[in-house]
C-alpha cells in the first residue's frame, strides 16, 4: 500500500470513530431544551370556593409546569429567584443524575443558577426545591413532573389519554414548619387543590375519557410526608409502570403505594362509560381533598396534561364580581 | 360627581364633598354585604341521583324550575351522567327540601325519581378540611 493510501485509511478510520463517538455523547434523535424557570411567592387558589394560599410556586403555579423530553435529551434548566422574593430557593430535579453540592444548591433573592443534564433514565419524575427547610419549600407549592418519554416510541402501549396527577399535603398555616414536621396536614391535594377533580364538591371539575380509552396517569407524590396508596374505584389499574420506565412493568394491580418523593406511571382502560374515582385509599387523605373523578362519556373532549391549572374559579371568594346568570 | 383631590376643611364645599363620599363608601360597603359572590361562596353542591327510563326527558323541566328555587344558584345536569349537581345555600335551603321539589316535578315524568347521591367518595369541602390528628370530621353534611 502506498504511504498516500495508508494514510487516507487512517484518516477514513479516525473519521469514522469520531464520527461514533459523537454518536454515543449526542444521538441524532436526542434534543437539547432550554428550560428556564422563576421562583414566585404569590397566592394561589386551592379550593373550590377561590380560598387562596399564600405559596411559594415555580412561574407562579402549583404544581409547576409539566416539563416533558425524550430519554437521551439534554435539559439546559436555569432558576432565577427575583429580588423581590424573601427566601433562598433551589431546584432539585429527580431525572437528573448530577452533582447535589454544585446543582442543587439554593440561590438568595437576586440570583440565578443554571446547570445541565441528560434524561437517561426514562419514566415520571418529581422535581421540587431543595432549599432549607425543604419541608416547608415543598410544601408550600415548590414542586412538580417531568416526563421522560422512552426512545423507543413502542415501549409503552399507546394511550388514548393522558393526565399528570401530583399529590401533596396542605397545611393552613403555610408558615407552622412544626406542623410539617408533625405530619399535622389539613387536607390533601391533587395538582395543588382540594377536590380539584371532584364534580360533586362545588367549584370542583373532573378528569375526562371516552369509553375503551387507554387513559394514564403520570402520578406523582410530592408529599412532603405521606404515602399514597392510588386506587381506581370501579376498575383494576391495566398496568402500572414504578418510576414511569416501562421495564418495571406490574398488571392487573388495584392499588399502588407512591411514597413522597417517587412517582409511577398507571394506565386504566375504562371499559364502559360512567364514573371511576382515583383515590389515595389511604382515605384520610381521600377524604381531605386527594380524590379525582374520571368520568367516562362518549361526549369526552380533548383535555390538557394537567387541567385546571392554575385553577381559575369563576367567583373568586376574595374578589367582588358579579356571579353570572346561570 | 366625585372629585380627583380631596378637598381641605377650609373649602366650603368640604361638607357636601364628605358627605358624597359617605354616601359612596356607604353604597360600596352594600354592595360587598349585598354582593352575589359571597352568596355564591355560601354554597355547597348537591348531587342528585336520577334513576327511570324517563330521566332524558326531564332535564328541561328540571332545569327550568329548580333554578327558580330560593338559594339555588346553579343547576348541571350535563357534567356527570344521570346526575342533577346544584348549587344551593344551606342557610336558605336544605338538600331534602330539594329532593322532594325535585320529586315533585319528576311526577310529570315518569319513571323518573331524584334521591341524594351517597357514596365512598362522599365529601364536603368546608367539613373534611382539618387536622389529621384531629377527631374525624362529619362528612355527610348535605346527605353527600
Amino acid at each position: 500500500m502506498k504511504e498516500s493510501s495508508r494514510i487516507s485509511c487512517m484518516l477514513a478510520v479516525a473519521a469514522s470513530l469520531l464520527a461514533a463517538g459523537a454518536a454515543v455523547t449526542s444521538p441524532t434523535w436526542a434534543k437539547t431544551h432550554e428550560i428556564a424557570m422563576t421562583a414566585v411567592e404569590s397566592d394561589v387558589v386551592i379550593d373550590g370556593s377561590g380560598e387562596k394560599y399564600a405559596a411559594w410556586t415555580f412561574n407562579g403555579q402549583m404544581p409547576g409546569p409539566v416539563v416533558r423530553v425524550t430519554e437521551g435529551d439534554t435539559i439546559n434548566f436555569t432558576l432565577t429567584n427575583p429580588e423581590t422574593n424573601k427566601n433562598p430557593h433551589a431546584m432539585d430535579f429527580h431525572a437528573a443524575e448530577i452533582d447535589f453540592l454544585k446543582n442543587y444548591r439554593a440561590i438568595n433573592a437576586g440570583e440565578t443558577i443554571s446547570y445541565t443534564f441528560v434524561a437517561k433514565k426514562p419514566g415520571i419524575f418529581f422535581y421540587h426545591c431543595g432549599a432549607p427547610p425543604m419541608i416547608q419549600h415543598i410544601a408550600r407549592g415548590m414542586f412538580g413532573a417531568i416526563i421522560v418519554d422512552p426512545k423507543e416510541v413502542k415501549a409503552l402501549p399507546k394511550a388514548d389519554r393522558e393526565y399528570v396527577l401530583i399529590q401533596s399535603e396542605y397545611f393552613k398555616n403555610p408558615g407552622d414548619v412544626q406542623a410539617m414536621f408533625d405530619r399535622k396536614f389539613d387536607g390533601m391535594m391533587f395538582n395543588g387543590g382540594i377536590f380539584k377533580y371532584h364534580p360533586f364538591v362545588t367549584g370542583g371539575g373532573m378528569l375526562d375519557a371516552k369509553p375503551g380509552d387507554r387513559v394514564r396517569i403520570y402520578f406523582v407524590n410530592a408529599g412532603p410526608n405521606e404515602f399514597s396508596s392510588f386506587h381506581p374505584i370501579g376498575e383494576i389499574w391495566d398496568n402500572v409502570y414504578e418510576s414511569g420506565n416501562p421495564v418495571n412493568s406490574l398488571k392487573g394491580v388495584q392499588t399502588y403505594v407512591v411514597g413522597p418523593g417517587s412517582a409511577a406511571t398507571f394506565d386504566v382502560v375504562v371499559e364502559s362509560a360512567g364514573a371511576y374515582p382515583l383515590v389515595t385509599h389511604s382515605l384520610t387523605g381521600a377524604l381531605r381533598g386527594a380524590i379525582a373523578v374520571l368520568v367516562a362519556s362518549p361526549d369526552a373532549k380533548p383535555a390538557p396534561l394537567m387541567p385546571m391549572v392554575p385553577w381559575k374559579v369563576a367567583t373568586p371568594q376574595t374578589e367582588i364580581t358579579p356571579v353570572p346568570t346561570p | 360627581m366625585v372629585p380627583l383631590s380631596w378637598p381641605t376643611e377650609a373649602d366650603d364645599s368640604f361638607k357636601v364633598v364628605t358627605n358624597r363620599y359617605f354616601l359612596l363608601c356607604l353604597t360600596l360597603a352594600w354592595g360587598v354585604i349585598c354582593s352575589p359572590t359571597l352568596a355564591y361562596t355560601a354554597d355547597e353542591r348537591i348531587a342528585l341521583l336520577l334513576t327511570g327510563s324517563a330521566c332524558p326527558q326531564s332535564y328541561a323541566t328540571l332545569e327550568q324550575n329548580l333554578i327558580q328555587i330560593p338559594g339555588v344558584t346553579r343547576i348541571n345536569l350535563h357534567t356527570v351522567p344521570d346526575h342533577v349537581l346544584i348549587d344551593a345555600d344551606p342557610a336558605v335551603i336544605d338538600a331534602d327540601l330539594l329532593v322532594k321539589r325535585s320529586n315533585d316535578l319528576l311526577e310529570a315524568h315518569t319513571p323518573c325519581r331524584a334521591a341524594l347521591m351517597r357514596s365512598c367518595i362522599s365529601a364536603d369541602r368546608r367539613t373534611t378540611i382539618g387536622r389529621a390528628t384531629q377527631e374525624t370530621p362529619p362528612i355527610l353534611q348535605f346527605g353527600q
